[in-house]
């Protein structure tokens, strides 16, 4: 799973503290993320080469949003209207007793999607919030979804393979792909499985 | 401490095809569809309050100087009482719109953006060419870019294009320049959110300088080889103002440019010239040279010096003056 994490600009020392713990729960959670904290990392780039060759927003290449919107931004607006523009799951989440506006509240609740979820956190709070978000996700049917274009360039020998396999059946090379990388590789995987352990023990 | 919540005009002519939540394909033809229309896109409304401006909603085709006026009048109305203002319009006449604007809202202090999505099918050359990105990236895309561009520190007439932000003047050139690595007309790119440029005009408290007259009874002469210069001059319309030559340096021979200039004196109209040689004829009285700019932006540039003067010497002078980064020479130089 990727993930575009957004931390809203303050120069707020503890609640930058609060936004890197975001970020390092995040990474511990077994997901990749890219931020606003870290904007050249590879992940980064990866997703913006890949964007731009589709012709798309680097942002169309992510699985889910975390925004942090505690300080005044007018950066937070933008990427929940995305968020809300592509019905992309995201969490947004504020401290308790932020004084920063809560952008959705100039919508009405109809116009939120489920997928946009809002948490008000504290320090004892923030942890459970941040996996269950990513437990959410992962459960959920966008993480079932292949939605992430790929180009692979195959032999003439795997071409025939596939085709022999898939003829007068019912699934396409594409999803024959997607189940044996699901069953035969990642769920065999042990380093990946540590990997991915999480305190939730999920 | 919260910010003050910025205000964008949403300026309404065309190219506003959406679909609904419902499976609905809607747009804005008349004054009564914009509040249907903003109801179905309320994420535009997280960024900043908007204030919907009518002003066009007719086919591509329809669209004339005289709504490149509207526009500008609709902007230089409302220029106090908003932070910003977002234009939607179908991709196909776009350039010319912007470069209407550049030259007819000067000295502004706040940003004009450009965005929309195309009507029907667009030509296979003129996606190719110059709107690409509006293939892939759909019309609330778009807006919410353009309407974030709208709130940020920025004072320029632009256009949203996919995932950048380009100079209204510079639209072709932009994509050109792409593929050199150069950059020109770049204003801001969409990645994981959208930064500007360093070379852009920031926000200013300044008075907008407001010209919107134009002339647009320029003809466009094409030359090219093999043409039939007389049938073509026949064509001339009696009440053309100016005549615009291009392709000189491909076809016109003496005869064929010595045939221009006759007419010309004939109805005393000047003559503005798409030509990077030919000094001799850069010398007759009759001549305006144009500098080198885009085709769209030359077009427009000479309608609007037109409403703006009739005499040769203001003319030339307006035409050398680089009002809104038009001039690719100079901005190559820079």
């Amino acid at each position: 799973m990727k993930l575009y994490y957004y931390a809203s600009r303050t120069e707020n020392s503890k609640l930058r503290g609060q936004q890197e713990t975001i970020r390092t729960l995040l990474e511990q959670s077994g997901v990749t993320v890219i931020s606003n904290l870290q904007p050249d990392d590879a992940a980064a780039m990866t997703a913006l080469e890949r964007a731009e060759e589709a012709g798309q927003n680097a942002l169309e290449q992510i699985d889910a949003l975390v925004v942090e919107g505690s300080a005044s931004d007018p950066e937070v607006g933008y990427f929940l209207a995305f968020a809300i523009s592509t019905k992309k799951p995201t969490l947004f989440l504020m401290e308790k007793g932020s004084t920063a506006t809560n952008p959705l509240s100039y919508l009405a609740g109809k116009n939120v999607p489920s997928q946009v979820k809002v948490k008000r956190y504290s320090e004892k709070t923030l942890e459970s919030a941040v996996y269950e978000m990513v437990g959410d996700f992962e459960s959920s049917e966008f993480a079932e979804t292949p939605t992430i274009k790929f180009t692979l360039r195959i032999t003439p020998l795997i071409e025939n393979y596939l085709h022999w396999k898939t003829h007068n059946t019912k699934i396409t090379k594409a999803d024959f792909l997607r189940k044996l990388i699901l069953e035969e590789v990642i769920k065999k995987d042990e380093e990946f499985r540590k990997y991915r352990g999480r305190k939730d023990g999920s | 401490m919260a910010l003050p919540r910025p205000k964008i005009g949403l300026i309404f002519s065309g190219g506003s095809i959406l679909m609904s939540r419902s499976g609905k394909v809607i747009s804005v033809t008349a004054a009564k569809d914009m509040r249907g229309w903003v109801s179905e896109v309320p994420e535009l409304k997280v960024i900043a309050d908007l204030e919907p401006i009518f002003v066009f909603g007719g086919k591509t085709e329809t669209i004339s100087p005289s709504i490149w006026q509207k526009l500008a009048k609709e902007v230089r109305r409302h220029y106090r009482k908003v932070d910003g203002f977002v234009v939607t319009h179908s991709p196909d006449t776009i350039g010319y719109t912007g470069a209407a604007l550049s030259f007819m809202l000067q000295n502004l202090g706040k940003p004009v953006v450009l965005t929309g999505a195309k009507e029907g099918v667009v030509k296979k050359r003129i996606i190719n060419r110059v709107f690409r990105p509006f293939r892939t990236y759909g019309i609330r895309a778009n807006l919410v870019n353009a309407v974030q561009v709208a709130t940020m520190d920025i004072a320029e007439v632009a256009v949203m294009t996919g995932s950048r932000l380009v100079r209204a003047t510079q639209l072709v050139s932009s994509q050109q320049s792409e593929q050199d690595g150069v950059g020109m007309g770049v204003l801001g790119q969409i990645n994981f959110g959208i930064s500007l440029e360093l070379e852009h005009q920031r926000r200013r408290k300044t008075a907008l300088v407001f010209r919107p007259d134009i002339d647009e009874r320029v003809f466009v002469i094409q030359m090219h080889p093999g043409m039939n210069t007389p049938s073509l001059l026949s064509s001339v319309p009696t009440d053309a103002h100016a005549l615009l030559i291009r392709g000189v340096e491909a076809a016109a021979s003496k005869d064929d440019m010595k045939a221009v200039l006759s007419l010309a004196d004939e109805r005393q109209i000047p003559v503005f010239l798409e030509s990077d040689e030919s000094t001799r004829l850069k010398n007759d009285k009759r001549i305006i040279s144009l500098p080198l700019m885009e085709a769209e932006t030359s077009l427009v540039k000479t309608m609007w010096a037109m409403g703006q003067s009739s005499s040769i010497a203001e003319l030339r002078e307006m035409m050398d003056e680089n009002f809104a980064h038009e001039n690719l020479e100079e901005e190559i130089g820079k």
